[in-house]
């Protein structure tokens, strides 16, 4: 084993400061997802159906609800 | 400047190229993936049954499996996310990729790889480890044609019409940043000629990059491409938007976060410290949520088109594709959890895991959207829409008979390993579980052929359907304005508050953490001062906040380094502290003894021949595996081991300790015939080691690179190395002789007797200390 590795601490304070590292950037992009503008979210999630000049195609369902 | 009205035609050949590519290569992979399975069924079709006496040494499965592997992920699904990444992209930025002739550059250059791949790796030029197997010209190529792929995908991004970022395009940048980080790490290598190369990594250093790159690959290459693909093709193909675009968004950053973190589930209860293994297992376990946040968003945007399900093949595929994936990202964490692990890992388990994704999970999804392009590419309908429902069906019970299979194999063979009898001895030998998993194994291996057989039937149907058929480049209307084209504000984005406060922030608190003295209250200031700064620009200021992650949505340069620092993350905490030591001077216990020339020279020919892919070089520390193989391997036995041979299945037995187990006539023999030793072996023979003469010539110039590594070979004339490696290869010869066995020298048989003969050799170095976390010690007992 490599004696600076060998820490009994490191067992314990990596991975917690890895999760709590990991709950932080949760937090901050669930908070932030969450505050988008409806219409923003209505405009990007139909993005892939406003594509080509394609007279066959259906014009995209509109959703009966933005989430 | 006033808005103009302008036509946009798409570079929609080389989306058809790679689609094309897709289907060969693909037939190719499967191929290779069906023989080598059938191989551990009957081990003549090791090429013996194909006239090649006792066999072909480039049809071996120890050459074969890595060509199974790369076609599989670099040829197939590399293709297929090509194709999906250039078709999504220029639709999603409308406007046309940036150049045709980097896309078409890219395109040639990757198939040159895959064919150097081909043409390489049944030769047995190899680096040795898994996935990274190409030689070193071959990696210089992939990064190159890598860059012109980035290059060509950034320039379009930056050239395009639409303001915003969909997060399809998010999963591509994140695929195209980390798998150039991972690559370039994982084979950086010093060159001994124009085919061999050691990487600059050994030992744990090189399993723990290794598992950093090899796990991450499955992330990067296979997983963040395909929901790209998914997040554009579903919603296309079921004609209604993405079930949540908000879930969308914690899925991609949550996902990009955590997956590099949990490359250390690969090496649980091994010479790894404990701390990085914990580190693996927890990270693995998050990643439940982020995978099933995005699984469960792909199948929700389905809702209302479930009745298509019954007659579109395109969403029969999506829909098993995406729930192939939840199952695999399931399995996974569960498997990362080191008491499960130490069940699964080494088996048949993993095999099954492996497969539910790559089979399902890409598999799936790349006929789906094959399925859905090719009509519109070539403007066409499907020749044979009722086969492409076959294929679906074919494919599915291939999977689960394959991945069933595979589940009862892994399962059995474990709990037979670890079964103790009651004197306290093992209950049973390696090959008595070898011998029970047999039938398994031809289970398998039908269910890969029924599989294939589906793909053949795509193939066929694909041929059938764009045959003398018109290619049709789609076009789009777009209102150019240039005012609403997204600005680059790149330095406005980086230099923002809601950016620079929490930066500072954790900046002070490793201050804090590193300086000594009153410097650490300086950092302890510095951090509390900028996250209350941070907290209250959030509460105060909320637009600012909602503003800068809308410009960072609408800037790819800001937001791509944004990714290359959650990505490079978990690398830099894992591999930065444990590559920087100073390797042999800190370990503790035990020091591995370094190779003489001719066992080096074996060493590389164990490695030729692909023998890490049955036999791995690690005694966990678990008391079955201390009772059927030795005491449990210390992280300095395998200190100056370049590449790493740890392995990660077991075919064949651990051979961590072979060294003076057997004597040199039993290797002779097994080498040459294994069945005549032990009657249940599916292992190849190896006659052509006995015929061909070792490369003696190279060894100067592979032990200098080793040197210059940091192993510590003994300094030796050109002449002495080779008169060193002559002396010991005559001994064993002479051995051998005794014995009635009459074999030259200069043979590689000899060079790979004297490795396995050295394997498990170690110095002392001071008495051994408890490992938090691992068994005591068990007096071994082969």
């Amino acid at each position: 084993m490599f004696k600076r590795l060998n820490f009994d601490t490191w067992d314990g304070w990596i991975p917690l400061a890895g999760l709590l590292l990991t709950l932080a950037v949760f937090i901050i992009f669930f908070i932030r997802a969450l505050r988008m503008k409806p219409s923003e979210v209505q405009r990007l999630s139909h993005l892939p159906l406003e594509d080509e000049n394609d007279p066959e195609r259906k014009p995209p369902t509109t959703p009966d609800h933005v989430h | 400047m006033s808005a103009t009205k302008k036509t946009i035609e798409f570079d929609d050949r080389t989306v058809r190229q790679f689609i094309i590519a897709t289907l060969l290569w693909g037939v190719v992979g499967m191929l290779a993936g069906v023989l080598i399975a059938f191989q551990l069924y009957r081990w003549q079709l090791n090429g013996k049954e194909f006239g090649g006496g006792e066999g072909l040494e480039w049809l071996t499965f120890g050459r074969l499996r890595p060509l199974h592997t790369n076609a599989a992920i670099f040829a197939f699904v590399g293709n297929m996310m090509f194709a999906g990444i250039y078709y999504s992209t220029q639709r999603l930025c409308k406007v046309r990729m940036a150049s045709d002739l980097l896309s078409q550059i890219h395109f040639w250059g990757w198939q040159a790889i895959i064919v150097c791949a081909a043409i390489s790796l049944p030769l047995g030029l190899t680096r040795g480890k898994e996935y990274a197997e190409l030689i070193w010209p071959i990696n210089v190529l992939v990064a190159l044609i890598w860059v012109v792929f980035g290059l060509n995908f950034f320039l379009t991004l930056k050239r395009r019409n639409e303001p915003s970022l969909y997060v399809a395009l998010w999963f591509y940048i994140a695929t195209i940043i980390t798998v150039a980080m991972l690559y370039i790490v994982n084979h950086l290598s010093i060159p001994t000629s124009w085919t061999h190369s050691y990487p600059i990594f050994g030992g744990v250093q090189d399993a723990l990059v290794q598992w950093w790159y090899g796990h991450n690959a499955v992330a990067f290459f296979l997983t963040t491409p395909i929901l790209g693909i998914m997040y554009y093709f579903m919603p296309k193909a079921a004609e209604r938007p993405v079930y949540s675009y908000r879930l969308s968004i914690v899925h991609f950053w949550s996902l990009v976060f955590i997956y590099i973190w949990a490359g250390p589930h690969h090496l649980l209860n091994t010479a790894l410290p404990y701390w990085l293994q914990m580190l693996g297992m927890l990270f693995s376990l998050m990643l439940w949520a982020p995978s099933w946040g995005g699984m469960l968003n792909g199948l929700l945007t389905l809702r209302g088109a479930w009745g298509k399900l019954r007659t579109d093949p395109v969403i029969k595929f999506f829909a098993a594709g995406v729930t192939f994936y939840g199952m695999a990202t399931f399995e996974g964490p569960l498997l990362a959890i080191r008491a499960v692990n130490s069940l699964s890992h080494y088996s048949d388990w993993t095999i099954g895991h492996v497969h539910s994704g790559t089979l399902g999970w890409n598999g799936f999804m790349a006929a789906g959207m094959i399925y859905w392009l090719v009509p519109r590419l070539w403007k066409t309908e499907l020749a044979k829409p009722a086969w492409a429902n076959m294929h679906f069906w074919l494919g599915l019970v291939g999977i689960l008979i394959y991945v069933a299979a595979m589940w009862v194999s892994g399962i059995m063979q474990g709990l037979m390993l670890n079964q103790v009898a009651d004197d306290g001895g093992l209950k049973y030998q390696f090959l008595d579980t070898l011998k029970a998993i047999r039938p398994l194994m031809l289970f398998r291996a039908i269910g890969g052929t029924l599989y294939l057989f589906g793909f053949g039937m795509m193939v066929v149907n694909v041929w059938l359907s764009v045959r003398k058929k018109q290619t049709v480049n789609g076009t789009i209307e777009i209102i150019h304005d240039p005012d609403k084209v997204a600005k680059p504000g790149f330095w406005g984005a980086i230099f923002a508050e809601p950016v620079l406060f929490p930066v500072f922030a954790i900046l002070g608190y490793c201050l804090w953490f590193l300086l000594p003295g009153i410097y650490a209250w300086f950092g302890l200031l510095l951090g509390v001062d900028m996250s209350w700064r941070t907290v209250w620009l959030f509460l105060h200021h909320k637009n600012r906040w909602v503003d800068w992650y809308e410009r960072l949505l609408e800037n790819w340069a800001p937001f791509s380094i944004l990714v290359l620092f959650a990505a490079a993350a978990g690398g830099m905490v894992q591999i930065i502290p444990t590559v920087m030591m100073n390797r042999a001077k800190n370990v503790e216990d035990r020091l591995q003894t370094c190779y003489t020339p001719l066992e080096l020279a074996g060493r590389d020919l164990y490695i030729s021949e692909g023998c890490y892919n049955c036999h791995s070089q690690m005694i966990r520390t678990l008391a079955p595996d201390v009772l059927r193989y030795g005491d449990y391997s210390r992280l300095g036995e395998s200190i100056y081991d370049y590449p790493f041979q740890w392995g990660s299945k077991r075919t064949g037995p651990d051979l961590a300790r072979e060294a003076g187990r057997r004597n040199n006539t039993w290797h002779y023999q097994h080498l040459m015939d294994p069945r005549a030793l032990s009657a249940e072996s599916n292992m190849p023979s190896y006659h052509w080691l006995e015929t061909k003469k070792t490369d003696m010539e190279s060894l100067p110039q592979r032990i200098a690179v080793q040197q210059k590594l940091g192993v510590p070979f003994p300094a030796m004339s050109r002449d002495e190395i080779l008169q060193n490696a002559l002396e010991q290869s005559v001994g064993i010869a002479q051995d051998l002789k005794t014995n009635g066995i009459y074999v030259d020298a200069d043979r590689q048989i000899v060079a790979v007797i004297a490795y396995l003969q050295k394997l498990g050799k170690f110095e002392e170095l001071n008495p051994p200390e408890p490992i938090p976390g691992t068994i005591i010690p068990i007096t071994s007992q082969p």
